[in-house]
């Protein structure tokens, strides 16, 4: 499926239209040639950069290297070391935490969102800007911002919760809160491509069946639920799995920018403790088992989803 | 589709790429050393490189050494004031071999960079007189002792650029504003200052801070580390290649700099540099700090502020030392325009202008009791006087050999956190840290 | 009747969450006007008494205008490369008759869907192998390496042109490159804004990457000199002058995204392109 607007391709079958001009072998020989020097480039960035990087990381795995002194090859010592590391394990729950907390609300708010703005009321293209303009910031950019916002004494933060006669907590330097604080900037900056899917999405979804729908005087309500939220089940799929990757990926950043993994290891993610494993320890070898154990783990899941889609579908 | 040629292929790229790493990774052994004479002086640029808060007076020490010199060229860079993440960028400018000519050491991150191959060893070249007449022995002691690797006690990887100390930084404006008529004296104890701070705070209900909080993250070794020395304890023990943080003379003084947070000073902020509770933004009455903090406060303070002597515990003084320093990189292809460069800025001349736009104290005998650093021109703080006792009887920030250092500030936060965050008692935490400490010592003792 | 109050109803609740979600950015700019004391007052006011211009002024002199020139290097090389090496590629993939289409195709996708800041350790480790630390090879290149997403979308698009024109063209002896100049890309324009903006944008506001890559103050971009300000590495910079270069941060990106919107949205909305 596709939520482009341009025309979408299934790109592992995926064959160009033959244009075959009827000149013969010269003229085959001429194309290939040309080919290979069109994707040239291209195939050797993706070598140097992407496969050779895997298979390097993957090599990196069974040796001990800071970077200076020759690399010694170790063997499995990195792997065991993995699954011994309490620090690991404690990272990768403080991942799974940031994914649950963040993509849940993301798509739910996301979905009502776009289901607001989903409308032709004059002056809403202007309007829309204002949501979309998240979207936009670095995750440096929030960072000073949400920094700001979260001080504990000048903050707008515990401002507004003080006019509701809460005492807001210390944000970023609480064991608690620091967790939920980042997430809910994160999701803040994870809206705007969401609502920018769903509107995709819902404008696939035909009138018609709301028509029928207000023929048997279904409530406003209980239309959005039972109607428009299962139409759009591929496009939340779909935003659940891009947004759980980008939560593992933007965690890591919010993270090392704003509270460094603290305050103890409360924020730290399986990224974030790959990173400083890497360029504080300079343990190049172990935060190399590190990436790709990660990374083996999103691939599962991935794959998992995926499974179950199928099965669901099967079954339906 | 032709499925199983590429398949092949795919299998040959594959084993291609492994066997290219592996010898790429053997190639990679350490740069070869620099010898430590190199380029000419005249007509070279050289790249100097700071940390952001310092980076002012240095951009000074520049122009004024290029004026005198205008056929050399200094170009000032600036860096991150986090130390951890900047001894690490210098360590990827190392591998990189990008390092700047001459940087910004400091004494807490000497040994680190040391190890990681970055500075270059100044004892031999200033035996040669590189520096002129200057000899390591003219510096004053303490302070160069920062600057040799405890592996290698000959070596000086750099030169201390200032004598500095912990003083308490207070407001006066802030003071009389809530009607505190009490102001620091030198014979104050720390209980004066926490009762003094906590009057503050109350009176104002809490828009100031009395003091910002001394342990800061929990790694404020500058003030933690005189503290535990005043109840008896030590960070690290060179006899005994042991930290006792915590043993039960250090608990004292854990929980009596612990008491601060929330009382007397803010409560806890994971944040060591957090600008809102910095002395200078006008929002805390007093604030310890050390004597390189003057400039910018000066800059930024528009209050009326003065400086006193750090207060005691059991009539021992709690005032913490250390010093900055300036160091040449093993990599520098321009070691002679380097050395030039440090060869003026620890002459007479390049001292004076040190003392006159950064306030520095030179780390030179003559220079702490005679220089010209006194004299503020009649900007605050007047009382600047007491960071030349100070400098002589400074407890220094103890080296610690290897990582262990980085342990150690790693291990007093997360027993700090754990403390005031999650109201495990202090015994349990600091003894887990340190343990942690020297679990860390011992490796890096048994790695020699 | 019961239409036009719903739809008051509607415009109110639009309205709220505009404000909400505009909210943190609207914060920014109020606050890079405020002094330093004001900044820290408590409570807090919503809009700066006098706008404090100068927080700008030490905004720029903190950043430096050389880290912004590294910034746009840093993010138009990356682009202009991914053009170069992306555009014959797409082009080749989707016109000329080439019996590797397939596999190339297929293996451009696959790891496409891995977010860029959990592969970094080894694609540092080639970077550093290069010796391209510390260089705005080192920050480009490897980069601008990871087009598969250019490739697709710009193969979408060629698809799409009609074959009859590029026919003709060839027979009448024009070469591949001709017919890519002179016919696909001037009917590209819709597909290069949208692939265009969406780069600049990802680019310009990369962070970890430049950071690891090239942290020394020669090639510093703009979001690593930023980024301190947020985790208080910075003690002498007060919280309005670090929202004052956040504004600077994203003076650019807002321009590009309010010339670009339709495109730039059309390309985000294209990463559910499966």
């Amino acid at each position: 499926m596709t939520t482009s607007t341009t025309p979408a391709v299934d790109v592992t079958t995926g064959r160009p239209e033959k244009t075959a001009p009827s000149a013969g072998r010269r003229s085959k020989r001429v194309d290939a040639i040309t080919a290979t020097a069109f994707v040239t480039p291209a195939l050797i960035g993706f070598i140097l950069f992407v496969i050779i990087p895997a298979l390097g990381g993957l090599a990196l795995s069974f040796f001990q290297w800071d970077l200076f002194s020759p690399p010694q090859f170790v063997g499995l010592d990195n792997i065991v070391r993995l699954f011994t590391d309490p620090d690991m394990w404690h990272a990768l729950g403080v991942t799974a935490l940031f994914v649950i907390m963040g993509v849940i609300p993301t798509v739910v708010l996301g979905f009502l969102l776009a289901v607001l703005v989903n409308t032709k009321l004059p002056g809403i293209s202007v309007l829309r800007v204002f949501y979309f303009a998240p979207m936009i910031a670095s995750a440096a950019v929030a960072s000073v911002i949400w920094a700001a916002l979260y001080d504990p004494r000048f903050g707008l933060v515990n401002q507004a919760l003080s006019w509701v006669g809460i005492n807001g907590p210390a944000w970023l330097s609480d064991t608690t809160w620091a967790r939920p604080a980042l997430v809910i900037m994160m999701i803040w900056g994870a809206l705007p491509i969401v609502i920018i899917l769903y509107l995709g999405g819902l404008q696939r979804v035909s009138d018609d069946i709301y028509a029928a729908a207000s023929l048997d005087g279904a409530g406003a309500w209980r239309q959005l639920w039972s109607m428009t939220w299962p139409n759009v089940w591929p496009t939340t799929l779909l935003v659940t799995v891009l947004q759980a990757v980008g939560f593992v990926s933007g965690s890591f950043e919010v993270s090392l920018i704003m509270t460094n993994g603290g305050p103890l290891g409360t924020t730290q993610s399986l990224a974030l403790y790959a990173y400083k494993v890497a360029f504080s320890d300079r343990d190049i070898g172990y935060a190399s088992a590190l990436s790709l154990f990660q990374l083996v783990l999103l691939g599962a899941i991935v794959l998992l989803v995926r499974l179950l889609v199928r099965i669901r579908k099967a079954y339906s | 589709m032709t499925s199983r040629t590429p398949r092949t292929r795919r299998k040959w790229v594959a084993a291609l790429a492994v066997a290219a790493i592996i010898p790429m990774l053997a190639a990679c052994a350490g740069n070869a050393k620099a010898d430590g004479s190199a380029g000419t002086v005249d007509g070279s640029t050289i790249v100097l490189q700071t940390v952001n808060s310092l980076q002012p007076q240095f951009q000074k020490y520049a122009d004024a050494y290029m004026k005198k010199y205008p056929k050399r060229k200094v170009e000032v860079r600036a860096s991150t004031d986090d130390g951890a993440k900047y001894a690490q960028q210098l360590a990827t400018a190392r591998i990189s071999g990008q390092l700047p000519d001459v940087f910004f050491n400091v004494d807490y991150l000497a040994d680190t960079l040391a190890k990681a191959n970055v500075p270059l060893d100044l004892a031999s070249g200033i035996k040669d007189g590189k520096l002129g007449s200057l000899r390591i022995k003219d510096f004053a002691a303490p302070f160069v002792g920062q600057y040799r690797p405890i592996s290698n006690p000959d070596e000086v990887t750099g030169l201390p650029v200032s004598a500095d100390s912990v003083g308490l930084y207070w407001n006066k404006t802030l003071f009389d504003k809530y009607g505190v008529t009490e102001y620091p004296k030198a014979d104050w104890t720390w209980d004066d200052m926490l009762r003094v701070a906590k009057e503050i705070q109350d009176k104002s209900g809490g828009k100031v801070y009395g003091l910002g909080s001394p342990l800061q993250d929990g790694s404020n070794q500058l003030v933690f580390g005189p503290v535990l020395r005043a109840f008896g304890a030590d960070v690290y023990n060179g006899k005994t290649g042991k930290s006792d943080i915590g043993s039960p003379d250090a608990i004292k003084a854990w929980k009596l700099l612990i008491s601060a947070y929330g009382t007397s000073s803010n409560p806890y902020s994971a944040n060591a540099n957090d600008p809102a509770l910095a002395f200078s933004a006008g929002n805390v009455a007093m604030g310890i700090g050390s004597r390189a903090a003057i400039p910018g406060t000066q800059a930024a303070l528009k209050d009326e502020w003065n400086v006193q002597s750090m207060p005691t515990i059991n009539g021992k003084s709690t005032a913490g030392g250390g010093s900055y320093g300036l160091s040449i990189s093993q990599t520098s292809k321009q070691q002679d325009a380097a050395w030039a460069f440090l060869k003026w800025f620890y002459s007479d001349a390049g001292m004076a202008v040190a003392q006159k736009v950064g306030g520095v104290i030179p780390p030179t005998n003559d220079g702490i009791d005679n220089g010209s650093w006194k004299d503020t021109g009649g900007k605050p703080p007047a009382n600047i006087a007491i960071f030349g006792h100070s400098a002589r009887t400074a407890v220094l920030l103890t080296q610690m050999p290897g990582s262990s250092g980085t342990v150690l500030t790693q291990a007093t936060v997360k027993a700090t956190q754990e403390v005031v965050l999650q109201h495990v008692s202090v015994e349990k935490a600091f003894q887990q840290a340190q343990d942690t400490v020297n679990a860390q010592l011992a490796k890096d003792f048994k790695k020699k | 009747m019961r239409t036009v109050l719903s739809n008051t109803a509607r415009y109110v609740g639009i309205v709220i969450g505009a404000f909400v979600l505009a909210l943190p950015l609207l914060f920014m700019v109020s606050g890079s006007l405020k002094s330093a004391t004001e900044i820290n007052t408590f409570p807090p006011k919503l809009l700066p008494t006098t706008p404090v211009w100068q927080n700008f002024a030490d905004a720029w002199n903190y950043l430096t205008g050389g880290v912004i020139a590294n910034s746009f290097v840093f993010a138009i090389g990356i682009v202009g490369l991914q053009l170069i090496i992306s555009l014959p590629a797409a082009f080749a993939l989707a016109k000329i008759p080439f019996k590797w289409t397939g596999v190339i195709m297929a293996s451009l996708v696959i790891p496409m869907f891995i977010p860029g800041n959990l592969t970094l350790i080894p694609l540092f480790i080639v970077t550093f192998q290069l010796g391209w630390l510390n260089s705005f090879a080192g920050l480009i290149i490897p980069m601008a390496a990871q087009c598969a997403f250019a490739i697709l979308l710009f193969r979408q698009f060629f698809v799409s042109l009609p074959g009859g024109l590029i026919e003709a063209a060839r027979i009448d002896g024009a070469s591949w490159l001709r017919v890519l100049w002179s016919i696909a890309l001037p009917l590209s324009r819709p597909a290069l804004a949208t692939f265009c903006s969406v780069s600049f944008l990802t680019a310009w506001n990369m962070y970890i990457w430049p950071q690891i890559v090239a942290p020394d103050p020669a090639h510093r971009v703009i979001n690593v000199a930023l980024a301190p300000l947020a985790g208080g590495e910075n003690s002498l910079i007060s919280p309005s002058v670090g929202l004052a270069g956040a504004v600077i941060a994203m003076v650019p990106v807002l321009i590009v995204f309010i010339v670009f919107q339709k495109w730039y949205i059309k390309g985000v909305a294209g990463t559910g392109l499966e």
